[in-house]
Formats: structure tokens, C-alpha cells, sequence
């Protein structure tokens, strides 16, 4: 996100530091930069974190479920009823992309919480990556309704009861408010990782600039750390389930 | 019981779950602010000022890029402009009537009647 070199203030690290990538591998294709960065390492390390924590966990499958077993059950669980409560039976094909999307943004938010320094990068405060996450749940759940409602899924964009003469005045809208999905819905997580994220870098300065002083912001950061975790689950959640209720819009048009 | 009797018992459990389901799942949505979604302020503000941004910005990005197509500076940034925000709007309001981000809702005149949010959950049926 930040320029390409990390710019400091006053000798003290900037708070949007934090979103300057690292490139890990420089890979150079036909003058295209390709290089691996930090980003893209906890993307993977995130893929690879759910994939093994769920096939391990499930293993054993005890009847009587293990600490491990619980934990991917619960995650299981709770991503099942969401889908169900929100989508209906209709939705049960879309469960593995639904789940799949649910562990890939909470795992990746909360490893943005690591305490690597540099090496930490929260790869959903990157807005192409929120935005390219919302946009294949877009383009996937616009799909879905027009394979499932032919030519109707167009009458979505004037609403029944309002009068013939409003629909140069609402098509529009109503096209642009659909349009507008994908961005409200990725700038949504990424706003709110590198808010948060920010909002850390900076008491955490204070607490070095303040000396003895810093034990004040020291507690607000205390308490920030814990709500930043908070916001790392609950973006995951926010997230998934704005995908439940458009996913719920396509499979009952009105 | 014979094995004949059998398949109509399952299939009115299975109708019966259906319907329970059915049930679940009416009374689980009902728009963006009441299907279990956090309902802080802050968070609701953050929501709704979300999407009154996104508006303005994709209809100010489109409207920019068919005047870039069209050379029709800046007719269809200033239409585009308007309409986004007005798109906005529409969803700031649906959330906050609890219809969720949904375009469209076929209730009939809603426009008219919408200040009564009281009334949404019942009127969004799945069947539609």
C-alpha cells in the first residue's frame, strides 16, 4: 500500500509503515513485477494453515470430538448456520466457497495481529486483495442468479410497486446501488484492518515518545490489541455473511 | 408398518422439517441489521457511511469512464455522480430498514410506504 520506500517521522517508524510489502523472492517477468512478497507469503501461509489445522483436526474423528476437533467443528458449525439461516437449503452448494472464504479472511486477519514487525503483514488491509475477494463473490453470485432466473434476474432493478414513470429515475439507482456491492463490501475489511491497524502503530509510538508517560497509552493499546482481534473475527464474519444475503438476493429474486 | 407405509413417514418429515426450516431461516433474515449481524452504532455507522461512499465512488468511476469513452466531459461524471450517491442512499436506507443490502425488493410500493420499517420482516417472505 505505502510508497516504495518506508518513510520515518521524526526518527520513529511511520504507522503506515506497517503496509509497505516486502518483496520476499523478486521475480521479474517480462518487465512485470512478479515478486513474492510478504503478502503474498501470508496468503499462502494462511491457505496452508487452514488446510492442515482442518485435515489434522478431522482425522482422528472421535466421536467424542478432540480440542482440535472441536475447534474445526465449531468453525464448521458456525458457518453452516449462517449459510443456513441466511440462504436457506438453496445455499448448501456454495457452503465449501463460503466456509473456504471464512477461514482464508479470518485466519488472514489474524495473523496480521503477529508481532513480527516488518515481517507482519495483514494481507487484508491490501484493498486489491478485499477488493478481488469481492468481486469473485460478485461476478460468482450475479452468475448464479442469472443461471438461475434467466432474463427475470433484470427485473431485479425495478422494483414491482413503483410507477412506470420513476424507472428512467430508479434503473439507474438501483443499477448503481448493485454495482456498488462489491466496493462497499471490500472497502468494508479493508478500511477497517488498516484503521485499526494504523490506530495500533500510532499508540504504540506514543508509548516509546511518552517515556514514563507511555504507560497511559500503553493501557489503551492494551485494551486496542484485544479489540483489533475482535475486529479481525468480526470483519470475517461481516464479510461472509454480507456474501450469505447477496448469494440469499440471487437464489430468490424477488 | 410395512416397508410400503414407510416412504410417506419420510416424507412428512421431511415436509415437516422443511417447514420448520422454513421457519428458521424467515426468521433468520430479515435484512442486514437484524440477521445476526453486530448492531453497535459504531459499527452500524461505519456500515451505512461505507456504503454511501461506495455509492458516490462507483458512480463517479463509471460516469469518469464513459466520458473518457465517449468524450462527453464531464456530462456523465456529473449524472453518474448524482445517481451513485442517490444509490447510496437507497442502500443506507434499505440497511436501515432492515431489508439488507438487497437491490430491488419487489415489495409493492415500497417507496411510498417505507418509512414504517416496523412492517418489513413479515412482508419479506422467501416465496416471492
Amino acid at each position: 500500500m505505502a510508497g516504495s520506500s518506508a518513510p520515518t517521522e521524526g526518527g520513529f517508524p511511520s504507522p503506515v509503515e506497517q503496509f509497505h510489502l516486502l518483496e520476499m523472492i523478486n521475480i521479474d517477468v517480462a518487465g512485470l513485477n512478479l515478486s513474492f512478497t510478504t503478502s503474498a507469503f501470508y496468503m499462502m501461509a494462511t491457505a496452508v494453515l487452514v488446510g492442515v489445522f482442518l485435515v489434522q483436526s478431522m482425522k482422528g474423528r472421535h466421536l467424542v470430538p478432540t480440542r482440535l476437533q472441536s475447534m474445526a467443528e465449531l468453525s464448521y458449525e458456525f458457518v453452516a448456520g449462517m449459510v443456513r439461516e441466511n440462504v436457506g437449503s438453496e445455499g448448501r452448494p456454495y457452503f465449501p466457497f463460503i466456509f473456504s472464504l471464512f477461514m482464508f479472511i479470518l485466519v488472514g486477519n489474524l495473523f496480521g495481529m503477529l508481532p513480527f514487525g516488518h515481517y507482519t503483514y495483514t494481507f487484508t488491509s491490501q484493498i486489491i486483495v478485499t477488493f478481488a475477494m469481492a468481486m469473485a463473490v460478485f461476478i460468482g453470485v450475479t452468475v448464479i442468479a442469472l443461471m438461475k432466473h434467466g432474463l427475470h434476474f433484470f427485473s431485479f432493478f425495478f422494483p414491482s410497486g413503483a410507477p412506470v414513470y420513476m424507472a428512467p429515475l430508479l434503473i439507474p439507482i438501483e443499477i448503481l446501488s448493485y454495482l456498488s456491492r462489491p466496493v462497499s463490501l471490500s472497502v468494508r475489511l479493508f478500511a477497517n484492518m488498516m484503521a485499526g491497524h494504523t490506530m495500533m502503530k500510532v499508540f504504540g509510538t506514543f508509548v516509546v515518545l511518552l517515556g514514563a508517560f507511555g504507560v497511559a497509552p500503553m493501557v489503551v493499546l492494551v485494551a486496542l490489541t484485544g479489540f483489533e482481534i475482535l475486529v479481525a473475527v468480526l470483519q470475517a464474519y461481516v464479510f461472509t455473511i454480507l456474501t450469505c444475503i447477496y448469494l440469499n438476493d440471487a437464489l430468490h429474486l424477488h | 408398518m410395512t416397508d410400503k407405509d414407510q416412504p410417506p413417514g419420510l416424507d412428512d418429515l421431511s415436509k415437516r422439517l422443511k417447514k420448520a426450516r422454513g421457519e428458521g431461516e424467515k426468521s433468520g433474515n430479515s435484512g442486514l441489521l437484524s440477521s445476526g449481524l453486530p448492531k453497535s452504532a459504531t459499527g452500524l455507522a461505519f456500515r451505512v457511511g461505507v456504503e454511501l461512499v461506495a455509492g458516490v465512488m462507483v458512480g463517479g468511476a463509471i460516469g469518469y469512464g464513459l466520458d473518457q469513452w465517449l468524450g462527453t466531459s464531464p456530462l456523465f461524471l456529473i449524472v453518474m455522480f448524482f445517481l451513485g450517491a442517490g444509490g447510496g442512499m437507497m442502500n443506507v436506507w434499505r440497511a436501515a430498514m432492515g431489508q439488507g443490502l438487497s437491490v430491488g425488493y419487489g415489495e409493492p410500493d415500497r417507496e411510498e410506504t417505507g418509512a414504517r420499517g416496523d412492517e418489513r420482516p413479515e412482508d419479506r417472505k422467501r416465496e416471492g
